[in-house]
């Protein structure tokens, strides 16, 4: 399998895009976006205008479709794809496309990827330019046959999948580096729940501890994984887990670290949730002899025609940004008037030793036959900056 | 009697009862209901006691340098890579002072390990603070002796931004420039860093922070423009960055 040429993938999109405007339905959406941004952190003012300027276009035809966005004069994403049941082929731009369908998710794409995928029922081939990766998924009736080229190396992996009655019982069998004959680049994986997933047990094994699946949400570390969940579905809806992991030759002092039990629930807008990761660290009584913790409640309402949301946690970290004992207070609050809307929100945090303010406040004017204009105050991302920012936003939206 | 049925219901007591403990809550907080406070005093936190302060984190008064004082062995901190994306590992810490009801936090301090003699065991770090001159959520007021060793470049407006090397003054430990420019806008915006690439991007100083990143930096307004010669003075115990004209002195 070669590495797919971009210049090729050029001439195809570019070719595709003449014939389309000039030869069948084509259709075609212009946008703006003036941003003017002040800055009051730094010691002067700093001050910065910016604009951007997409033109979303798509054409379908009986065997093809074709849609693009260009920011100013170049490409910013688009994806064509022809179709000849049972075959297919897909050319992709800056697209976030090919996740694999096996349980572990060998292979997971979550940012937007240049490349080709060809399906031929039940085949699929996923090849990406922009990442060192392409593979081959064989879907069966009851799981998925996979193999993959990872820069130089080879990955291998077959699932399966069976109810039996109210049970389901699934298993995975993952061999990275197939090419190396290393029996220590295996991963298992056995599930067995009810068929609604209202409970189960997922058990992950590996030989390495040191090994880790290169596009994989599932995180390695440890010869053993253990996921168990029971759901009570309900007014009261009841969400308890158990999370732990261990290895082979430290089996009682990692199930003492390394153990998270929680248990979350809900009911109409209220939320409650309880989590404790490890047991090792608890000293006394005193909260902050309880290591790692999270207690956490939110409410959310609509009041006065205000919608809205409190929420507050009580932990260890106490915050992203903050890694000792604390709690953090939140609240937000938006409405609506007409074609003007407004919210706010606020996030206070009480550490061992900091406190630290947030807040964020945003004016929508909608009004306009074809234009938005927002202005706001401060910093929106509450969660990786735990200080008012004071930097001001003016933005116009546009399009046509 | 419907009322009454609606009160009985096991919902309706959940609810009011999570709506008493957290309006409680909400008012009062677990930290303060608790008095959940770190005792009064100057202390280094990090990896090695997870950011919480204990007896043996205490820095002490050294009148020497007229500030407190704190010897860390250098293994104590974790060094991960850096955003850089290069082999390059960093660690940091923070101080914090609190006296009194007033309480100050540094930003995170980091420390560039590669500049660090990690092969002996024994090596250490020592911190240095004046609460003083301490800013809280800044790096102003405290530093350590790994940002005495090895080299500091600075770049700003001045010179377009290209890196400089700052000579070191050994006799009162400060790193300095002196640029002769020829200024046609009074405002000088300036930045150090520890590396002519500007890696590791941890230890960009604004004057303010350590990882002070893109569009961060130090702003100098000249009293006066055309010939001029600037000033730039960078004292890493206590991570002090100025500039001024040379003419000032």
């Amino acid at each position: 399998m070669k590495r797919v040429n971009r210049d090729f993938l050029k001439f195809i999109l570019l070719s595709v895009l003449i014939c389309s405007a000039s030869l069948f339905s084509f259709s075609t959406n212009y946008s703006a976006k003036f941003t003017y941004s002040t800055d009051f952190s730094q010691q002067q003012p700093n001050t910065s205008l910016s604009t951007e300027f997409y033109i979303n276009g798509s054409s379908f035809g009986s065997n093809y479709d074709l849609s693009f966005a260009l920011t100013g004069t170049s490409i910013n994403s688009s994806k064509l794809a022809f179709k000849f049941d049972p075959f297919g082929l897909v050319v992709y731009k800056n697209q976030i496309y090919g996740t694999s369908g096996d349980q572990i998710v060998l292979y997971r794409i979550s940012d937007g990827q240049n490349g080709v995928s060809i399906h031929y029922t039940p085949l699929s081939v996923y090849m990406f330019n922009s990442i060192d990766l392409m593979y081959a998924q064989y879907s069966l009736s009851n799981g998925n046959v996979l193999i993959g080229k990872r820069g130089s190396n080879f990955d291998g992996a077959i699932d399966l999948s069976n109810t039996f009655g109210n049970f389901r019982l699934a298993t995975e069998f993952v061999w990275q580096n197939v090419n190396k004959f290393d029996f220590t680049d295996t991963v298992y994986l056995f599930l067995l729940s009810d068929v609604n997933s209202n409970w189960g047990i997922r058990y992950v094994l590996t030989p390495s501890v040191t090994n880790s699946l290169a596009f994989s949400p599932q995180t390695l570390g440890n010869n053993d994984i253990i996921n168990a969940w029971y759901k009570i579905p309900g007014k009261v809806s009841v969400n308890s887990y158990v999370n732990t992991k261990f290895n082979f030759d430290n089996v009682g002092d990692n199930l003492y670290d390394n153990t998270e039990v929680g248990v979350d629930l809900n009911y109409s807008n209220v939320s409650l949730s309880l989590k404790k990761t490890g047991l090792s660290d608890v000293s006394g009584i005193m909260p902050d002899e309880w290591g790692k913790f999270a207690i956490g409640t939110s409410y959310s309402f609509t009041m006065l025609g205000f919608n809205g949301k409190f929420a507050y946690s009580f932990g260890k970290p106490a915050h992203n940004t903050i890694a000792t004992l604390g709690e953090v207070f939140y609240v937000e609050l938006g409405k609506s008037f007409g074609n003007t809307s407004v919210f706010g929100k606020y996030q206070k945090i009480i550490g061992y030793y900091e406190e630290r303010d947030a807040l964020y406040g945003e004016i929508k004017l909608a009004g306009f036959n074809n234009g938005q204009v927002t202005l706001s105050l401060g910093n929106t991302d509450f969660y990786n900056v735990n200080t008012f920012k004071p930097i001001l936003n003016i933005e116009f939206n546009l399009w046509w | 009697m419907k009322f009454k049925n609606r009160f009985a219901n096991k919902s309706s007591k959940f609810l009011i009862i999570f709506f008493v403990v957290f309006i409680f809550v909400t008012l009062t907080g677990c930290m303060k209901l608790l008095n959940l406070q770190v005792p009064d005093g100057v202390y280094v936190v990090g990896d090695w006691n997870e950011w919480m302060p204990t007896n043996n984190d205490r820095m002490n008064y050294d009148s020497q340098v007229d500030a407190y004082t704190f010897t860390l062995p250098s293994a104590s901190i974790t060094y991960a890579k850096t955003s850089s994306g290069d082999d390059l590992f960093v660690g940091s810490y923070k101080v914090l002072y609190k006296e009194s009801g007033v309480t100050k936090v540094s930003s995170n301090i980091y420390v560039w390990k590669d500049n660090l003699d990690t092969s002996e065991s024994s090596q250490t770090i020592t911190i240095y603070a004046t609460p003083t001159v301490m800013v809280d959520g800044k790096a102003k007021g405290v530093g350590d002796s790994e940002k005495c060793t090895g080299d500091w470049y600075i770049a700003g407006t001045f010179n377009d931004w290209a890196l400089e090397t700052m000579m070191y003054d050994a006799t009162n430990n400060i790193y300095y420039l002196e640029k002769s420019v020829t200024l046609t806008d009074p405002t000088v915006q300036y930045k150090m860093a520890r590396k002519t690439d500007w890696k590791p991007y941890e230890l960009q100083f604004d004057g303010q922070t350590y990882n002070a990143g893109y569009g961060v930096q130090a702003t100098f307004v000249s009293p006066k423009i055309d010939a001029v010669t600037l000033v730039f003075q960078y004292d890493p115990k206590f991570s002090v960055l100025t500039c001024k004209l040379k003419e000032e002195e």
